[in-house]
């Protein structure tokens, strides 16, 4: 079954992981990896792929992470919907993963976009690719 | 797919990305392959570590999207494991857009040796024709329930099955037939008509117990059947269906006996 994924538009209406990607400079072939991982999740969802979601919300609520390994361990954050729970998907923040730990930071914010979103569908666009 | 595959052929053009984006695919597919096959055979990652003569900590971690150090001689291993034949070709990226939409069970679920179709015994092969034809009459003729009124309809699709069955080995539909000394309401018979199978062995089967005028010729059903997809014939009320035996139901009704025992 196919998903619908989203990405989150800042304050900007810049979406949040074009922008995230080149605040940190990530690698070309990062980017390009990262885009295969969510066209594996738009297309196939979360269930056959293995390894490509954490295995359940990593802040206990409504998180989860996407998992690139490449030159740095990308960890975009997202949640399922949050409009649509078993049609869609929104990227909400990324997030690079550096000795196993996360930003707490990183997921506060996702949590926040996610409530921003839930209250504002316009502040959000179907993802097309980062690169 | 088509937004994917839009900026895909956008993207494309950039041989870094077109080259970076392939690896990443392929290593996402091995794993998903390997996951599938495993599941398939019911099999743990212990027990495919133990197939595969590696540790079930390797295993756990090659079936992960991110893996990217697959190496031939490690394929091999699968391959032995799982009784299939490693093919490893070159491709065009074209055909990269055809094999997104493949990376399914279906489409990776691969049949050991010993269960490869290609393999089989030819008695083992002769066998399977016969189940589909039952499968298929069973679910072209559904007759009424026992309790009911009595309404007898006919699964179009499923009387497209027992064409393509029947086209293929009239002898056994036949014997399927005569087995269970065959059985079935005027509606299917007409229905079959309207197919075009009026003038079949099936058709003649069939219509065991009915007498010929209840068998319309291919114009006159046409022209009285609609072509829906549940096509009914109205069976009187009065007939007690919960007896019916062949020798006492109505010329017009004749109900097969095992489904009988079955309500």
């Amino acid at each position: 079954m196919a998903w619908d994924v989203y990405e989150f538009l800042d304050n900007r209406m810049r979406p949040v992981i074009f922008a995230w990607v080149r605040k940190e400079r990530i690698q070309k072939k990062a980017r390009i990896l990262l885009d295969q991982k969510i066209d594996l999740l738009r297309e196939h969802g979360p269930e056959l792929p293995p390894g490509l979601l954490s295995s359940g919300p990593i802040d206990g609520g409504h998180i989860y992470k996407l998992k690139v390994r490449g030159p740095v361990m990308l960890r975009p954050l997202l949640c399922k919907g949050p409009l649509l729970m078993k049609e869609e998907y929104t990227l909400l923040q990324g997030a690079i993963e550096r000795n196993d730990i996360l930003p707490p930071s990183d997921i506060a914010q996702a949590e926040a976009n996610r409530q921003v979103v839930i209250g504002d569908a316009t502040r959000r666009k179907v993802y097309d690719g980062c690169c | 797919m088509t937004d994917v595959v839009e900026r895909l052929k956008r993207d494309f053009q950039d041989p870094d990305y077109r080259h970076v984006y392939d690896e990443g695919f392929l290593n996402s597919s091995l794993a998903t392959q390997l996951k599938v096959l495993r599941e398939e055979r019911q099999w743990t990652q212990e027990q495919l570590a133990t197939e595969a003569k590696m540790n079930q900590s390797r295993v756990s971690e090659m079936e992960d999207v991110n893996f990217n150090s697959w190496t031939i001689r490690t394929l091999r291993k699968f391959t032995r494991a799982f009784d299939l034949r490693l093919k490893i070709s070159f491709e065009e990226f074209g055909t990269l857009l055809d094999d997104f939409p493949k990376l399914n069970r279906g489409a990776l679920s691969r049949h050991s040796f010993k269960d490869d179709p290609a393999f089989k015994e030819p008695a083992a092969k002769e066998a399977e024709p016969e189940e589909a034809l039952v499968e298929a009459v069973e679910k072209a003729v559904v007759l009424p329930p026992v309790t009911g009124l009595g309404l007898g309809s006919v699964d179009l699709e499923g009387i497209q099955q027992v064409r393509a069955a029947a086209a293929t080995n009239w002898l056994k539909l036949a014997g399927y037939a005569e087995a269970h000394e065959g059985l079935a309401s005027p509606g299917v018979l007409r229905q079959l008509a309207v197919l075009g199978l009026s003038q079949s062995p099936m058709s003649r089967i069939l219509s065991v117990g009915v007498s010929d005028s209840t068998v319309a010729d291919d114009s006159a059903a046409a022209s009285v059947l609609p072509r829906s997809q549940d096509v009914t014939t109205s069976i009187p009320s009065s007939i007690d269906m919960s007896q019916p035996t062949p020798e006492r139901a109505p010329a017009e009704w004749v109900v097969n006996p095992s489904r009988q025992k079955a309500a």
